[in-house]
């Protein structure tokens, strides 16, 4: 009987996707959406990997931006769709169902103004943020930006000690609402920074276990050595 | 000597928290010193499983690939879309598989097919997945073999160390839910602990020796069993009246309990509660029958079927048909697999539980009424030709087939087939 609750509960985990990420972030999670869209100019054409409902997506296009969302969800992509055409705004999204090692083969070189990411990558290790990392330095045109906001491997070690703490306890809500793995990574700026970008800022929340990077692909120089042509 | 007892520990752990999940590192493992010839597995990122495959391959020299299933095992990750082509094109993508290895092959648990679309990962990445066997124990057979899956590989088996764990690890669910009573009732609750842990022991220990569960006969025999084993003991030490239907109700409901957990989607039953409490029975919604116009005749879903339901037609025609539907447990892997829609569905209804098929609903639904003359094959005696299971010619029978769920033991004939395509 709790078997076939816990089976039907775990049916329904998308459907209860916005709420959960909601109550798991402690509600941080719309402020930093809303801050993304802030630095997204008229005319941008955005990238957002891991769209999931579309909530960052449709704050895109508030700001008149072109946004293309990619999420391996076929029921996410949906939720971002009708999302956007309930706002009205849906003419000027574009939604791909693919995951997040395959960008590079929807998009040319330098297709974007700005890639944003929001609770995504932090599920993947290293290697794979790696990736795709430098696949979003290829997509992006120069002096374009990415923001990048996850949970993070808190910075000093204290702290890292009492985030493992709270993430045993959270353990078991996490995977009761949420079904989300998580391999916080440490140093999140510096692999961004391997990537290619010129970090532009970092911001901290929940004791530096949450970040928002942003940075930028720099301006293609001839003589600066190691970029990627 | 320590590590053996750190290792049993952490196996121990992991058997009391089968549900839950425990998500391990994702990426590429080198087992032994491979090289590019050395074959790949692939393995979802459940930790009990990475380290039983680990210890499984262990002298082999060959890559192990860990995909995202999200801390679940890799059955119910694919059905719930936790497992899909994605995660599996992630891992080929990050790992950079294509210029480690020159051969183009993954060997996949079979239970993955609900969820991974094979002809994706194939146009993506140019991989082939090939089925591997259906229990992580018959890995090393299965190598031992030149990476041929016998007959006996393919079906779901429920051995005793699997319904050991299902009942430690159940069992262990249930007591931590009611933990709090301990708090205010100690006695009652180590006890009614106690009596979970041992009819669920009961229960899945001896579940080969009970009767198929038809009109609720395996639970009223286990019940009564049970029952009259307390009405003995109770004589014996002169419980007082109050307090034997007091642990009887307690019994029952326990009892109840487990027919219920064996609703839920297990490798071998696949059912609601409504339709249990209504028929008596654990038998699926899904009930497969092939559509010979559409079938190409690939086989895939006689290749992913733990179950046996699908056999071959070698006579005039060369397609596939249903001779088992009432074996069927509606893991949708069949479903999942068929490049041309062929597999339509008796019932119209599908439990609902597998996510990982687009619009599966409309697919389940579809009329099948042109298929009647399909029935034909149910009960058809089969044999094996090069390890497939095919229709024997002329032995149609309308005899009632074996039971279902009881087959596993009987799967003895073992002969080689070569998996996937």
């Amino acid at each position: 009987m709790l078997m076939y609750g816990w089976m039907k509960w775990v049916e329904i985990a998308p459907q209860r996707y916005d709420w959960a990420v909601t109550v798991m972030t402690f509600g941080r999670l719309d402020h930093i959406k809303e801050r993304i869209a802030n630095e997204v100019r008229a005319g941008d054409h955005v990238l957002d990997i891991g769209c999931g409902t579309g909530t960052l997506a449709v704050r895109c296009l508030r700001k008149s931006a072109y946004v293309t969302g990619i999420d391996s969800s076929k029921y996410m992509i949906e939720q971002t769709q009708r999302h956007a055409s309930e706002a009205g705004l849906a003419d000027r999204l574009v939604v791909v169902q693919d995951s997040v090692t395959q960008l590079r083969k929807h998009f040319g070189d330098g297709s974007f103004d700005l890639i944003v990411s929001t609770m995504v990558l932090g599920e993947f290790p290293r290697e794979y943020l790696s990736y795709v990392m430098r696949d979003c330095r290829a997509l992006l045109r120069p002096g374009g930006r990415l923001i990048i906001a996850d949970e993070v491997l808190p910075d000093r070690l204290l702290t890292r000690i009492f985030y493992a703490i709270g993430l045993g306890l959270l353990w078991i809500p996490n995977f009761l609402l949420l079904r989300r793995p998580l391999f916080p990574i440490a140093d999140l700026p510096g692999v961004i920074r391997a990537g290619g970008f010129q970090i532009k800022s970092i911001e901290s929340w929940a004791a530096s276990s949450f970040k928002m990077v942003s940075a930028e692909s720099p301006i293609l120089d001839a003589a600066t050595p190691g970029m990627v042509p | 000597m320590m590590t053996r007892i750190k290792d049993l520990g952490w196996e121990l752990f992991h058997i009391f928290f089968r549900h839950f999940n425990f998500p391990c590192k994702l990426g590429l493992i080198n087992v032994g010193t491979p090289g590019e010839n050395s074959p790949v597995f692939l393995s979802g990122n459940y930790t009990l499983t990475v380290q039983r495959v680990l210890r499984k391959l262990r002298g082999i020299d060959c890559y192990l690939l860990v995909a995202n299933s999200r801390g679940s095992n890799v059955w119910c990750a694919a059905g719930m879309n936790e497992f899909s082509e994605y995660d599996v094109i992630d891992a080929i993508n990050v790992a950079n598989l294509g210029n480690l290895v020159k051969h183009r092959r993954i060997i996949a648990p079979v239970y993955s097919a609900p969820g991974v679309d094979i002809s994706a990962v194939k146009r993506e990445t140019g991989f082939n997945i090939k089925w591997g066997p259906t229990h992580l124990d018959d890995l090393p057979r299965f190598i031992a073999a030149g990476f041929k899956r016998t007959n006996d590989m393919f079906q779901v088996k429920f051995g005793l160390q699997d319904r050991l764990e299902q009942a430690v690890s159940t069992a262990w669910c249930y007591t931590m839910t009611i933990a709090l009573i301990g708090l205010v009732w100690p006695i009652f609750f180590f006890t009614v602990s106690g009596l979970i842990f041992f009819v669920y022991l009961f229960g899945f220990t001896l579940y080969p020796l009970f009767p198929e569960e038809r009109h609720w006969r395996r639970t009223l025999t286990i019940t009564a069993l049970l029952t009259t084993a307390m009405a003995l003991w109770a004589l014996w030490s002169g419980w007082a009246t109050a307090d034997f239907l007091l642990w009887e109700g307690v019994l029952v409901a326990v009892c109840l309990l487990m027919a219920m957990d064996c609703c839920g989607s297990t490798p071998l039953h696949k059912s609601t509660i409504k339709h249990w409490l209504l028929n008596g029975d654990y038998n699926s919604h899904f009930s497969p029958v092939i559509d010979p116009s559409l079938c190409i005749n690939c086989v895939q879903c006689i290749l992913v079927c733990p179950c046996d339901v699908f056999a071959a037609r070698r006579d005039a025609e060369n397609t596939v048909v249903v001779v088992k539907p009432d074996r069927c447990e509606e893991c949708l892997a069949c479903f999942k697999q068929c490049p041309t829609d062929a597999i339509f569905n008796r019932s119209g209804e599908v439990k609902g539980d597998v996510k990982s098929i687009p619009n599966l609903e409309v697919l389940a639904a579809r009329d099948w009424s042109h298929l009647k003359s399909e029935d034909r094959w149910i009960g058809a005696a089969t044999g094996l030709r090069g390890g497939l299971p095919i229709v024997l010619e002329g032995r149609t029978t309308n005899a009632p087939t074996v039971p279902p769920r009881r087959a596993a033991s009987e799967s003895a004939a073992t002969s080689l087939i070569e998996i996937g395509q």
